[in-house]
């Protein structure tokens, strides 16, 4: 059985890319969500069962963190994985997400390696 | 920044940005500064920045380029492209291109918080922003980017840097 993503940003070419992506790492693929920012996030949440959230972390109405910490409230959601996306690389950054429970990060620029390597880490050991 | 050290590090996080995800390559031409935007190119893709350098980068594209950057970001016909997506991607080339920089500059801190991207058709819209300081330009080519035409595609790079911190704070 292949794994269910969730990809939240608020640019439709990034989430066009990364459905793209997603098809060449070469993961067990059962379904692909999209949400534009963190309050669609949080409703397709509750609607689907879900395995991986990819998400943006600068978008407009909630943001990715803001999106993040209200997951991470609810026990329900333990075993989503999230990993984000960011053009926002610093070690600040990643340590501010990483305080309220992701699983990894992709920065971009990245292709399918990174992509493969970051998600195949965030679904096998959790972080 | 020196002007030397900045021209690099955008020359890469542009190179990264357009090969990595778009699969195009580009090539750095000479930087010069200009009293404003310079908007000779169909498309601007612009990113306003604030915090320890308070700006904006804009990227001015042709069409012809953005769709040929859509066309490698996503990996469809041409027939298949929209005119939302080939916009969208020009938000995104100044968007990542701005988060790239800023990252090299200072990997460990972030040092300025990143707005909203947006992309203004010139045909049909006019750009609402105004440089309030010299501006720096950086002119990439692309080359020739269909296989029916030598021209040389350029694109600009530039850079708005309202304010910035002072050297004795840098140096502490």
């Amino acid at each position: 059985m292949g794994f269910a993503f969730m990809i939240v940003d608020d640019s439709v070419i990034i989430r066009a890319f990364v459905r793209k992506t997603l098809g060449l790492t070469g993961l067990e693929i059962d379904t692909i969500v999209e949400a534009c920012d963190g309050e669609e996030g949080l409703r397709l949440l509750a609607e689907n069962k879900l395995d991986v959230i990819l998400t943006d972390i600068n978008m407009p109405k909630m943001d990715g963190l803001e999106m993040i910490r209200r997951i991470r409230q609810e026990k329900k959601y333990n075993t989503v994985k999230i990993v984000i996306i960011t053009t926002e690389g610093s070690r600040q950054k990643v340590l501010e997400a990483a305080k309220i429970g992701i699983n990894g990060y992709l920065k971009k620029p990245f292709g399918p390696e990174e992509a493969l390597e970051v998600l195949g880490k965030a679904v096998t050991h959790g972080n | 920044m020196e002007t030397d050290k900045l021209s690099q590090i955008v020359s890469e996080a542009c190179g990264e940005v357009l090969e990595k995800m778009m699969f195009l390559e580009a090539w750095q031409k000479e930087p010069y500064t200009a009293r404003d935007f310079v908007l000779e190119k169909e498309l601007v893709g612009g990113i306003a920045f604030q915090g320890e350098f308070n700006g904006r980068i804009i990227v001015n594209c042709s069409r012809r380029l953005a769709e040929a950057a859509t066309l490698g970001l996503l990996g469809v016909e041409p027939d298949a492209l929209l005119e939302e997506q080939v916009k969208d991607t020009v938000k995104e080339m100044a968007n990542m291109i701005c988060g790239s920089v800023f990252s090299k500059i200072d990997s460990v801190n972030s040092l300025v918080k990143l707005g909203i991207p947006s992309c203004v058709d010139l045909k049909i819209e006019t750009f609402p922003f105004k440089a309030e300081k010299e501006i720096m330009v950086f002119p990439f080519s692309c080359g020739s980017i269909t296989p029916d035409s030598e021209e040389e595609e350029v694109f600009l790079l530039e850079i708005s840097i309202d304010s910035q911190p002072d050297s004795s704070r840098q140096n502490q």
